[in-house]
This record gives C-alpha cells, structure tokens and sequence, in this order.
C-alpha cells in the first residue's frame, strides 16, 4: 500500500487507536533504556532511595566519571573491540570463498560438501566436547582462540551462498570470457556484486561478537584479555546478585545502582548510535535467511 | 540394439568419461581454485564442529583428564543410567519443556500482532521510527538486559518494589523466588526480541498483492475486516513455518541468558538442560556426565528439528491452508 | 581478422539429456550465422560450446582451423555479448570495457587506446565515465558490443542480445549491429528466437530443433524453400498457414480437401510427389492468398473471422470449416468481419508436407525462385 485510502470515519478511529497502542510499545521498548540511562547520571542518594523513575533525579556524572577511572573498563572496551573488528575480518575472510565456492554448480561434490557445513546446524557435539576440544588445541585463555574457534557458521555460509547463487550466471562467464580465473572472478567482481550481503553479514558477526560473554567467560582466565561484555557480568551481574558489595560502594554521589547504569549506558552507546545505520542490513539478513531456510 | 557389432568408429569415441577417477583429475585440475578457497572453512568445520563429535564418546566413558578421551576406559551407558536417575536432570527437562511451552504460547503471537499493527501504518516516518525503537532491545546484548532486569527487581532500591511500597504491599525479592522465574524470564525475552521478530512476518505481509485490498476496499471491507479476511489467511503458511520451527527448537533453552539471571534458590524453575549442562561440566568439571546429557539433549533435538522442517517444508510446498 | 568456425559432430549431453545432437556446420570467416529455433532447442548451448563456456560431450569445434576442444574461452579468440549485457554494476562504462584487457598484461597506454577505439565505433564516448544503472537499455547493449570489441575476437558470440529491448530499440539496434558487422568484417554467430532477427541479420540462417540443425541456408532459402513444415510455420511473420488436410484420388485427378468442405486439385507435379502419402499438411503464405481470382489460382470460401489492420496492410483472418487462413490484403480493404468471402490460392507456390515427421514433399521451386 503505498498511498494512504480514503477511509471511512471507523477506519480512521481504527488507525487512531492501531498509532496510540504502537506509541505505547515503543516506549515500552525505550523505557527501560531511558530509566537506566537516568539512573546512570542521578545521585546515589535519589537511586537508592527509589526516587528516579524516569528522568534523572540530582543531575550528576560522577558515577560515570567513576567507570571510566576503572582501568579494566578500558583494557574491556579495547578487547572488545579487538574480538568485533579482527574477528568479523576472519569471518569474512573464511565465509565468502567458501560460499563463493558453494555457490557454483560445477563444484564437484558440492552436495556433500553443503551437507558436511548444514549438518553442524542441525546437530552439533555441544558444549562440553567443544570445550575439551579448546583445551587440546590449547586456545583456552587465548585472544586468537576467541577470534577463531567462533569464526565460523553454518547459518552465514548459507547465508551468504544463497546470494551468491542468485547473481546472474553471465556475469561470471563474461569475465571468464575475458580470461579471469576464479579468484580473479570473486574479488573483481562478485565480491563488489555482493556488497550488500557482505555487508549483512559483517554486521551479524559483529554484533554477535560485540554481545557475546559466554564463551569468553569461560574461556579466558587473564583478566586482561576479557570482553567488555565479561566485565559488566562481573560488574553489574555478579555484584548485585551477592548485594554484598553494595553497601561498600555506596557514597553519597553514586550507589550500586547508579554504578550499574553508568556501566550498561557506556556499554551500550556504541551500539545505540551505530544500530540506526545497519538496520536495514539485519532487515535484510532476516529475508535472506528466510529464503532457502 | 540387440547383437549389433559396435563398429570401431564409435567405440573410439566413448572413452571421454573413461574413468571416475579421469573426471575427478580433471575436474581437480579445472576447479583447483574453488577447493582452494572452500578448504579453510572446511579445516574450521573439522576442527570447531567435527573433532569435539569424536570426543563425544567420553559420555561413554569414565573421563580422566590423564588418561584423556581416547585413552578413558568404556563404561557404557552408565551416565544415561545415572542422568535418568537424577531428580536434577529430569527436572531440567522439564523445565525446559515448560518454559519453551510458556514461551510458546506467550511470546509467539506477539510479532505476529506487532507486524500486523505496523503494517497499519501509513506514515512513512513514524512506521520506520517505530520499527526502529522495537527493533532496537534486539541488539543489546543479554548481560545488559539482565543488568536492566536486575536494576528494575533490586528488592530495596528497585523500581518495582519501589512502587510496591508506594502501594502499601510487600516488596518481594523476585530474583529469589522461583514462582517468578518464568514470567520474569519470558517478559524481557519478549521485550529483547518481539519487535525484531517481527520482521519476518512483516516481509510475508509486503509480499500479498496490494490488489487485493484495493478489491476489498472497492467492495466495502473495512481495515479490521482486511485484516482478518486478507492479511491473516495470507500469512498463515508462513506463521505456521515458524511455528512448526519453533517447535522443533522445544529443547533448546538457551543457557547465555538464564545463567544470568537464575540462581541456586530458583533452579527449581529455572534450570533448563543447558544450564544443567553448564553446571555440571564446565562448573562441576563432570565433563563425561554432562556430555552424556548433552548427547541425550542433541540427539532428541535432532530428531524434533529434522521432523519440524519436513513438516514445514510440506506446509510451503502445498500450502496447507 | 576473421576466422572460420568448423562444427564436426558436435553433440552435448546433460546426463542423459542430449541437449546438441551431432550437430555440423561449417562457417566461412566474415560470415553472419544466425541460430534460431524455440527455447531448449539447443541454440544457446551450441553458442556456449563454441565460447568454451559449456564443455562439448563429443565431436570437434576448430576456430581458425586450430581445434579448441579444450582450450579456455580467452584462448579461443572469441567475444560474447550476453542477453542481460552481464555489465559490472560497480564499474564505470570504461572499466567494463577494459575490464578484459586489464586482467591480461596490457599497458595503461594500450588499453586507452583500445577503449577510444571501440568507444568511437559504437559512440559510446561521451558516456564511459558513467555507471551500467545511469545507461538507458540500448546504451547498454552498446557498452556490452564494446566490452567484445576490445578484445579484437575472431569471431564474435552473440546470446540473445537484443530480447530485453523494446520494440523500437530492438530495430534500431538491429540496424546497428548490422552496420558494425559491415565495417568490422568478423565472423558472427548470433543466437535468437526471433526470426525477424535471423532474417534481417543473417548471410544464412541454422533453424535447430530439439537439439538437431533442421535446416540451413540463406534467408530466402529457409523462406521460399523450406525442408519441413517446423521451418515453415517458424519463417515469416505472420506465419505460412498450415492445416491437415485429405487426399482424394479420382482417377488421373488428385485433389485435397480443406477444412472438410473446399476442394483444391492438385498440379500434375505434386500428385507424383505425393506418391500415395495421404496423411498430409498443406501450406500456402498469407502472400499467396488472392482476393481476385488470377492465373493459377483457385477458390475457396470462407467466413471473415477477424480483420487486423497494421496501416499499410491488413491481416485477414478467414476461417474455412475447420480450419482458419490468414491472408494479407491491403490497408483498404473493404474486407469485413462475419461476411462470406472466396479466397483465391496461388496453385503455383503451395507447400505439401508429410503430417508424420514434417517433411515436405512437395513445392513448385521454379515458381517461387
């Protein structure tokens, strides 16, 4: 429907009320954000007394100013930064040959070779084996070993093969006409054909590693080495769940609580202000994966 | 045909496709370059997905770190026979049923409803500024969400029981109480992601032919009456995918987000397979014990997951509505 | 420049689909070949083999006399231009053109050149620093000719190129590729299902069917001398009209019967070609159907279904018992639908075919050269 209908008087209530209950579910969706992020810059006294509900109450940033003195906080933030950008670098650099390569019909054994990468998503040894497995390749507690053993998915490869195959067939033998072989071919001009899709799934690999503590909480040891997401489990998760610590925070300028929204807004900006530009790249990760699924 | 005498001419011409192996070198030698770029996802895939299979033969084993997974001695089904006596284990399916079931009936129709809601929306900007505010929780990773939810149901400082106490009633220390674990549990997984969800319903709502609802508009349908008699009949093969997937995915609680939130006063309710898993092997170090957990868990949702998608994919192919 | 292109028993199968069957042909450097037939007549893939874009299941295909069996598509000398153009949305007009010639060892300085070069034939200049999305649909044919030009191909592969274009454009550029192929002289095998195309554009057309040539020859061959009713039925626009009909020997006389009722005795010469054969096909052009009676026709009638005016001419559709006739007649005509009407058919230039198998058994060849 691109232009609006001439709607009767019971439609038109009818969209009134479709707008205000939508209105209603976006700030449902925003105020959990709003009200951490007003916890965050009001005073330990007006959060721990219950007095902030939804704007800040005793304007201040020292609980801000507090997180960013912590140095693990930074060293957090540069790891994780570290695990998005290399990370998402492998990923791709592992995913587009290969679903290039499955993507062609000529490949021989290309059935069971499609099957051999699928099956890992239907059945897969789980958590326990693969993390023996980490500890025999000695990748446990070790940068590289987040960087790596996560590179990889059935899902992108798919994913992204499933673009690959709906580019035109001449494109591919114009540039063998022109003598290109198949590398020649996927850097030249399928790789540029399928922007786009790279794009897409750069972006699924990326907020995947932006978000993701499990493994390295389990995984690494050296605090140094620990994800941002890691750190806020240790700083917000673990602290407030053993309510000892809080007593021992609070002062008068910032409590637990008021640390613990400074610590999920400061974590969360990147990803607030990045979000609004690769929307439509997840949009379109979930038609593509809608496809063949 | 029959007894004919193969002349010369024509038995030469055969030997093209002499041999398996000729084609294979040939085809080796032609599309090197493909198997080039295939062959380090493929290592990846051997190494990450493959190897830790082999090792799955310690849930039949008594694992000693020493002696490791080949050198462990073969016990059997004896795990399976210690995990099915396990009031812990056989809580943990059951937990996992009910919560996948909640969830289910709970937090499946909402994108459902909100893909519909939006498709109502007829003004460009605020249609996109309301997708982009419901997509948004999606993209906040599960630590903060609990932080949030932590934040909101702190028993003294906490936004609910601050109003609790405003009301006159009893705050409640909800974290602690296993009879609110599930609600607690579904209600933000509905917040992270009803809205994202949505967008596959809203992409097999663009995809009706807009001519049907000028037909009905010209016929005199109302917009409540379009949605029930054109939207929702359009969209109920693709529901029922989604639903039939979901299905199959009953055994797969996710453990990244209750590890967060449960603790040991709510495992009654909380405590889902994966955690069970988690607990047992990477906390308790009972690494042939939860495997065998885990082999019991993904050969169940295997089996769930292949019936699931033979079902969807007749659904697609004959549209059963 | 130009270079012959020799096809010996050339077959491909896909499993156990024959999809070129022991195909042969021969093509004299500088000639214009034009492959028609319908979809999955193996037209495009015979093209595909000779560019070494599909691999041939057996026989030979020689290009300047050297065989290519096994050589890559850039080693055989040959350019195509693909039916969607197959142009790089992420490259200029230039670098599409050169995108050929920079992946081989070429200097900046020839490439350049190369590009004007092709650039000044088709016109192209003013637009090579635009992208494929800013081209209108000919412009784009063009910058695709061009990406072929640069390459200095012996032989020129043609799929299709014009089947995405409008109605005018197509004539237009029709008229253009006839002009390159004029000045350029190089050998062009041009796959299409139009035979308009064929007919406007070749030195000699190869009709396929089902994977087999079912004839060759000049335009005006395939057009006055078709060896079957498929290729009669395929040549001409519109179409050779072609209906069952019964042979009815009486004694020295042989006639046959159209549309159950019309009787048409037939020449001295196809009574001996027909040879007994009673299940036939009779086939007249709309050029051959007569208003007035003249020397050597003979009448049939009819009811006026449907008249087409085009302008310049009209297509009359008259139906004859079972059977519908279309004649042409002129713009003026004062021909009208639902009127009774006597069609006069040049005895002289009918076509009688085999019904089984399509043959043709008989045609007058010295009334129609």
């Amino acid at each position: 429907m691109i232009s609006t209908p001439i709607y009767s008087p019971g439609d038109r209530w009818f969209g009134r009320i479709n707008t205000a209950l939508l209105v209603v579910f976006a700030l449902c969706a925003l105020y959990p954000i709003v009200y951490v992020t007003s916890l965050s810059v009001s005073s330990g006294d007006a959060a721990t007394s219950g007095r902030v509900w939804l704007w800040p109450v005793e304007w201040t940033l020292s609980a801000h100013a507090h997180v960013l003195q912590d140095k693990l906080f930074w060293t957090s933030y540069a790891n994780t930064l570290f695990y998005t950008v290399v990370g998402t670098l492998t990923s791709l650099a592992l995913i587009i040959p290969a679903a290039y390569a499955l993507s062609k019909p000529r490949l021989m054994g290309r059935r069971w070779i499609g099957f051999f990468v699928a099956f890992t998503m239907w059945f897969n040894a789980g958590m326990i084996p693969f993390y023996l497995n980490l500890g025999d390749l000695d990748l446990l507690d070790s940068r590289w070993g987040i960087v790596i053993a996560f590179a990889v998915n059935a899902f992108n490869i798919i994913l992204m093969r499933n673009f690959f195959e709906s580019v035109s067939p001449s494109f591919e033998e114009a540039a063998r006409m022109d003598g290109a072989n198949d590398f020649q071919i996927l850097w030249q001009v399928y790789i540029p054909l399928a922007k786009p899709a790279i794009a897409t799934v750069a972006m699924l690999c990326a907020i995947a590693r932006w978000n993701g503590y499990f493994w390295a909480m389990v995984m690494l040891r050296d605090e140094n080495k620990i994800p941002l997401q890691v750190f806020l489990k240790k700083m917000i998760v673990d602290i407030n769940l053993t309510e000892e610590a809080a007593g021992a925070m609070a002062t008068q300028a910032y409590s637990l609580e008021t640390i613990t929204g400074a610590i999920i807004v400061l974590s969360m900006i990147p990803v607030v202000i990045v979000y609004p530009m690769i929307q439509k790249y997840f949009t379109k990760g979930v038609m593509m994966g809608g496809v063949k699924e | 045909m029959s007894g004919a005498i193969e002349s010369p001419a024509t038995f030469v011409k055969q030997p093209v496709r002499a041999s398996k192996w000729g084609e294979v070198i040939e085809t080796m030698r032609r599309d090197w370059m493909l198997y080039a770029m295939l062959a380090p996802a493929l290592i990846w895939f051997l190494i990450f997905m493959y190897k830790p299979m082999y090792g799955l033969q310690i849930a039949f084993k008594h694992f000693s770190a020493f002696k490791g997974i080949e050198g462990s001695e073969w016990i059997g089904f004896a795990h399976f026979m210690t995990l099915f006596h396990s009031d812990q284990f056989l809580r943990a399916i059951s937990n996992t049923l009910v919560i996948s079931f909640y969830s289910l009936i709970l937090a499946a129709p909402v994108p459902i409803l909100l893909a519909l809601m939006i498709n109502e929306v007829h003004s460009k900007g605020f249609r996109k500024t309301v997708q982009t505010v419901l997509y948004l929780p999606h993209f906040i990773s599960v630590v903060i969400v609990a932080g949030i939810v932590i934040a909101f149901l702190s028993p003294t400082t906490g936004l609910v029981n601050t109003a609790l106490r405003a009301l006159g009633l009893e705050q409640v220390y909800f974290l602690t109480r296993p009879e609110w674990f599930r609600g607690i549990y579904i209600s933000s997984g509905i917040w992270k992601e009803a809205g994202f969800d949505s967008i596959i319903y809203l992409a097999a709502i663009m995809g009706i032919n807009p001519a049907l609802y000028e037909s009905a508009q010209v016929d005199g349908a109302t917009r409540w009456q379009m949605i029930w008699r054109i939207t929702v009949p359009c969209i109920l093969p693709t529901i029922a995918v989604l639903l039939v997937i979901r299905l199959g995915h009953i055994l797969e609680v996710g453990y990244e987000y209750i590890v967060l939130l449960y603790q040991p006063s709510t495992y009654e309710t909380a405590d889902v397979i994966s955690t069970y898993i988690y607990r047992l092997g990477l906390q308790g170090a009972r690494y042939d014990l939860a495997a065998a957990a885990g082999i019991f868990n993904a050969v169940v949702a295997l089996i769930l997951v292949l019936t699931a998608n033979k079902i969807s994919r007749r659904i697609t192919r004959t549209g059963v509505f | 420049m130009a270079a012959n292109v020799s096809l010996r028993n050339v077959a491909k199968h896909f499993g156990a689909v024959k999809v070129v069957d022991n195909i042969s042909l021969e093509i004299e450097p500088g000639e214009f070949v034009v492959l028609v037939g319908p979809s999955g007549c193996g037209k495009s893939t015979t093209l595909r083999l000779v560019a070494g874009l599909e691999q041939i299941s057996d026989g030979t295909i020689s290009i300047d006399n050297r065989v290519v069996n096994n050589l890559a598509p850039k080693d055989r000398g040959v350019a195509m231009v693909f039916q969607n153009y197959a142009l790089y949305p992420h490259l200029t007009v230039r670098d599409n053109i050169s995108f050929g010639l920079r992946l081989g060892r070429m200097s900046k300085a020839d490439i350049d050149a190369e590009v004007t070069r092709a650039a000044s034939i088709l016109e192209l200049g003013p637009l090579l620093d635009r992208r494929p999305s800013d081209l209108s649909g000919g412009q784009r044919q063009r910058v695709a000719m061009g990406r072929a030009i640069v390459r200095n191909p012996s032989v020129f592969l043609f799929d299709e190129p014009l089947s995405n274009l409008d109605a005018k454009l197509r004539t237009q550029m029709r008229a253009e590729i006839k002009r390159l192929h004029s000045r350029l002289r190089n050998t062009v095998i041009y796959v299409t299902h139009d035979q308009l195309e064929a007919m406007t554009l070749a030195d000699r057309i190869v009709v396929m069917r089902g994977g087999v040539i079912e004839q060759m020859g000049t335009p005006k061959e395939l057009f006055d001398a078709p060896v079957s009713s498929f290729v009669a039925g395929f040549m001409g626009s519109p179409p050779m009209n072609l209906t069952p009909c019964s042979v009815v020997s009486n004694g020295d006389a042989t006639s046959v019967t159209l549309g159950g009722t019309e009787k048409l005795s037939l020449p001295p010469a196809a009574r001996e070609a027909i040879n007994g054969t009673e299940q036939l096909t009779f086939g007249v052009r709309p050029e051959d159907i007569r208003l007035q009676p003249r020397e050597g026709t003979q009448p049939i009638n009819g009811l006026v279904e449907l008249v087409e005016p085009l302008g310049g001419e009209s297509l009359v559709h008259v139906r004859v018992g079972d059977d519908l006739f279309v004649m042409r007649a002129e713009g003026r005509t004062t021909v009208e639908s639902d009127r009774p009407i006597t069609l006069h058919l040049d005895m002289q230039r009918i076509y009688l075919f085999d019904r089984k198998g399509g043959r043709r058994v008989y045609h007058d060849m010295e009334a129609t050269s």
